[in-house]
């Protein structure tokens, strides 16, 4: 027989169970505590040992409910728990769940690769405040044995780490995890800039939005597949010579690029190629309306002594010879 | 059991699922009758929130069927018990189990031929 002491004592201890839930979502609290009433009333009826003591706090049966219950049933709403167990149970889940392990390795080595990938990107835009990246690593640069030893040692660094399977907490476990995450993310930029140096025959292409400093400046770009000749402002090129087909040195080409901009190099920035370590500084003409024309070439540069920077020794390749004009042969005279 | 590093109740936690599907393919049963199922069958340390939890949780994975019995005495007492879904989970759960328990004994030095229980 329940008695109504026991039943009031009932209706108090769910009711301090159902509080210890309140943060549980209110469908799943629904479920759970849906003939909770009933049964501890069950429960109640079985002894007449008060229910505190045979179950415990609310607090407790609370927890324990919530970890017999809530522990599994995770955060994502019914719906999607349905649909989640219908998709573990296809074969091609069983496959790639079996499959991906196994790659494992390869994501290490993959990893370490990234990483190398990320630092170079990272570097490159604290020095130039752009990416712009070749293949890397590629050992036909200066910098390519650097790259090389860099990528070997980070995957050599990575699968020490992945082998290593250290028996860590959850707590550094989703470290690891968010940290392989990152690297996979940072990777993109750089990766996708890569790509996109891969795809276009130039290996760089300067345009003024990108550049944060005073004054629009501009780069000349280089087919990838021959020497370097000029590049960027930011690197060698301080000067442009133009010479016609002939080989006579022109004055004051005026230089656009595909944009109609002017084309601008940094003139008078570091050792002219005969400034004999001398810095130098660069002139540049000034226009009828008094603005001075940054786009003509060459431009003159001058050393702190005041002499001015010779134009370089230049090997002018042979063009063909035109095409001789038709001209009627002369006919003999009779 | 004194001192014993292995406490039950942290053995029951993971087989509790195993357990409640078993007492149900015995018979349908509600709520305090698997808690008491399970406590004479010699699981002492069964919580009865983790049992009421269990049910509701295999419920509403649609496992188990569920019907209200009235009775003149006492509250009503919902019922539960197996559908297919259910007898899957246990015939699985139970390979698994089986399997488990196979390889562990294996291990146990105490089972394997040539050790004594001193050992």
């Amino acid at each position: 027989m329940t008695s109504s002491s026991d039943l009031d004592n009932v209706a108090r201890y769910a009711a301090a169970v159902r509080a210890a839930l309140a943060d549980l979502p209110a469908q799943e609290r629904a479920d759970l505590l849906e003939d909770l009433e009933d049964h501890l009333t069950e429960v109640a009826s079985e002894s007449d040992v008060p229910l505190t003591q045979r179950l415990g706090s609310p607090e407790q049966y609370a927890a324990e409910l919530r970890s017999a219950y809530g522990a599994r049933t995770g955060e994502l709403p019914r719906r999607y728990q349905v649909v989640l167990a219908a998709l573990r149970r296809t074969a091609t889940y069983r496959a790639v769940a079996d499959f991906l392990p196994q790659l494992r390795p390869a994501w290490w080595i993959l990893r370490g690769y990234l990483a190398v990938l990320v630092l170079t990107a990272v570097f490159q835009t604290w020095r130039d405040g752009f990416i712009s990246l070749r293949l890397i690593p590629y050992p036909l640069t200066s910098r390519g044995l650097l790259q090389l030893v860099a990528t070997v040692v980070a995957i050599w660094i990575s699968i020490a780490t992945g082998r290593r399977r250290l028996a860590v907490s959850r707590g550094w476990r989703s470290a690891a995890l968010f940290a392989n995450g990152l690297v996979a993310l940072a990777a993109l930029p750089p990766l996708l800039n890569m790509s996109a140096s891969l795809g276009s025959p130039y290996h760089f292409s300067g345009s003024g939005a990108r550049f944060s400093s005073s004054g629009p400046r501009y780069a000349v770009c280089q087919p990838q597949d021959r020497p370097p000749v000029v590049v960027t402002q930011l690197a060698a090129v301080t000067n442009i010579y133009a010479y016609s087909r002939d080989g006579k040195p022109l004055q004051d080409v005026l230089l656009y690029d595909q944009n109609g901009q002017p084309v601008q190099v940094l003139g008078g920035v570091g050792k002219g190629a005969a400034g004999k370590g001398q810095p130098v500084t660069a002139r540049y003409p000034t226009g009828a309306d008094g603005q001075p024309i940054m786009n003509a070439y060459p431009l003159t540069e001058a050393g702190a002594d005041g002499s001015t920077v010779p134009a370089p020794r230049v090997a002018i390749p042979p063009f063909p010879t035109a095409t001789p004009t038709p001209s009627p042969s002369p006919s003999p005279t009779p | 059991m004194d001192g014993c590093p292995v406490d039950t109740t942290q053995l029951l936690k993971g087989v509790l699922d195993l357990a409640v599907l078993a007492v149900l393919a015995e018979q349908d049963s509600y709520g305090y009758g698997v808690v008491r199922r399970l406590r004479d069958s010699g699981l002492n340390g069964v919580g009865d929130a983790s049992v009421y939890g269990t049910l509701r949780r295999l419920y509403q994975a649609g496992a188990l069927t569920s019907y209200v019995v009235p009775s003149g005495e006492g509250p009503h007492r919902k019922y539960y018990g197996l559908n297919d879904h259910g007898r899957t989970m246990l015939a699985q759960s139970t390979r698994t189990w089986v399997a488990f328990t196979q390889a562990l004994d294996a291990l146990l030095p105490t089972r394997r031929p040539g050790h004594d229980q001193q050992q």
